[in-house]
């Protein structure tokens, strides 16, 4: 039986969707920061951990304006332990407070930080961890909503993660292609590496994209869900924009820049690396938006009726 | 302690929405806000098509959804199994709305009145309100306000005074039972006995407190 007038929630909206987008940004390009940094990849380091705590910081500024009443935001804090939001204000006020400091090891007075490389090393570390559950926990977060089958399965923090890295080291590419164009020819090497890497990561969501969306036909719910992102209201944003900008496009320009990385004048390389990370990025603030707006609810079923449950208009 | 609960007869409800608007009526709740509501839904083809109402309120779980999302402890259980929010507590995040199966959650991100559009009329009517209007704002700020959530509370506030909610009060066709689920002897653990009450979407394990007794 399929269910009639279906439609997404409408609760949680845009400003939901671009914290998560900046904080998967922030948190994913923090990690790749400092994997790079264990490598000894100086500029794809640098980059990379410079982006981590602004990006999340702007992101909980959504968060808060999304609240009903501002003014408590920081009762979030008071019970760590229940809710996933309470857990989810821990970690990234953790993850911020620590990607704060790795920012600051640059600068004096702190820059005997940055001299004692094991110390700098094990905060990396730690913050890694917490980089990791910034990314994650944000499915969980929707998962724990268990009306709404399609958030709640175990692909959906996976989905995040993998979205979350492949933005983070797209940004980490238009920081270093906006650097590269001023000053030559410095990050060439990291460029390639990291463009590489990210249509690996490309490439796995594609898998993971495909499996969150066939994971659906068990409930009927999620199978609303599921075509409402296919053929229905969000099919545009899907296939126009999460597909083919967020991903065909990137790829394809990356692919290019690969093959012909040694052979084309290197400013033309940057530049297309440059261009391929814009719609990346825009891709994944519509991932965030699609997966928010597909959040049907099952309906009520009463001696063999059912009953969708009116969306609150206010 | 009793645990307060309701059955609701599909057999008796003809789905009038008297339940939703006794609810309006009583808590003087702003346009869009239905904490008490009626859902229509058919099935079969031609010949054998059926319509049914559903009457649908908070259903005062005895495992709240609602109570495990919430990042602030707003939501608690009360002795008598009466889901509240507290209003100081409350920040408006919404994640109770996304977690209630039933749909009972209602936030209100700014107050609306019913007689919003007399601001546009010419004089005389050139006063903002009017008495009801003045009389139903301040009563839900004295009770609410802006940027929480609020929901069904089972009318507590009469059920104290010994009165009935007001939608079972209100109900034509006596279609609503208000009582208490523990006492075995009480006229709702006795209908649910031997009338076959069931509870909506059980798969959720949150066990409400609202029965339903099948339509046929």
């Amino acid at each position: 039986m399929e269910i009639k007038n279906i439609e997404g929630q409408t609760e949680w909206g845009w400003k939901i969707a671009a914290y998560l987008f900046l904080a998967g940004v922030g948190a994913g390009g923090y990690a790749a920061g400092v994997i790079a940094d264990f490598l000894h990849w100086e500029f794809i380091a640098r980059a990379g951990i410079i982006i981590g705590f602004p990006l999340v910081f702007i992101g909980t500024f959504f968060l808060i304006a999304d609240l009903g009443v501002k003014m408590r935001a920081l009762r979030a804090f008071m019970n760590p332990g229940t809710s996933w939001i309470a857990k989810g204000t821990w970690i990234i006020s953790i993850f911020m407070v620590l990607g704060f400091i790795h920012i600051v090891t640059w600068f004096w007075p702190f820059q005997w930080l940055e001299a004692m490389r094991g110390l700098r090393l094990a905060l990396s570390a730690l913050n890694l961890i917490f980089a990791l559950l910034t990314m994650i926990y944000t499915g969980v977060l929707l998962g724990a909503s268990r009306p709404i089958p399609i958030w709640s399965t175990a692909v959906l923090p996976l989905l995040f993660l993998v979205s979350a890295v492949s933005t983070g080291v797209m940004a980490i590419l238009l920081l270093l292609s906006c650097y590269g164009i001023g000053t030559g020819s410095e990050v060439e090497a990291s460029l390639a590496r990291l463009a590489k890497l990210d249509i690996l990561l490309i490439i796995l969501e594609f898998i993971v994209i495909a499996s969150y969306l066939q994971a659906t036909h068990r409930t009927v719910e999620s199978r609303a869900a599921a075509l409402l992102i296919i053929r229905g209201k969000l099919s545009g944003y899907f296939w126009g924009g999460v597909i083919s900008v967020g991903l065909l496009l990137p790829i394809l320009i990356e692919i290019i820049d690969v093959l012909f990385f040694k052979r084309a004048p290197l400013e033309a390389t940057i530049i297309l690396i440059f261009a391929s990370t814009i719609p990346g990025l825009i891709g994944g603030l519509l991932l965030r938006f699609v997966v928010l707006a597909a959040g049907v609810k099952a309906p009520l079923r009463a001696a063999g009726i059912e009953y969708t449950i009116p969306r609150v208009t206010l | 302690m009793a645990r307060y609960g309701f059955v609701i007869d599909l057999k008796k409800c003809y789905g009038c929405y008297t339940c939703q608007l006794a609810c309006k009526a009583e808590h003087l709740t702003p346009p869009g806000i239905f904490w008490g509501r009626c859902l229509k839904g058919e099935t079969g083809k031609y010949p054998t098509a059926i319509r049914q109402a559903l009457p649908i309120l908070c259903m005062q779980c005895d495992d709240p959804e609602c109570k495990k999302v919430c990042p602030t402890k707003a939501t608690t259980k009360r002795d008598d199994g009466i889901v509240v929010v507290d209003r100081k507590l409350c920040i408006g995040c919404r994640y109770c709305v996304l977690a209630c199966p039933y749909g009972a959650r209602y936030p209100v991100p700014q107050y609306r009145s019913y007689f919003e559009e007399h601001k546009n009329l010419p004089a005389p009517l050139e006063h903002s309100t009017n008495p009801f209007d003045d009389y139903a704002r301040a009563k839900w700020f004295d009770k609410y306000g802006e940027g929480i959530n609020t929901k069904c509370t089972f009318c507590h506030e009469r059920v104290e005074k010994e009165m009935q909610p007001a939608c079972v009060v209100s109900c034509p066709a006596k279609a609503r039972y208000f009582g208490d689920l523990e006492d075995p002897e009480s006229e709702i653990s006795l209908l649910i006995k031997t009338q076959r009450g069931f509870q909506l979407n059980p798969e959720f394990g949150s066990d409400p407190a609202v029965y339903y007794l099948p339509p046929r």
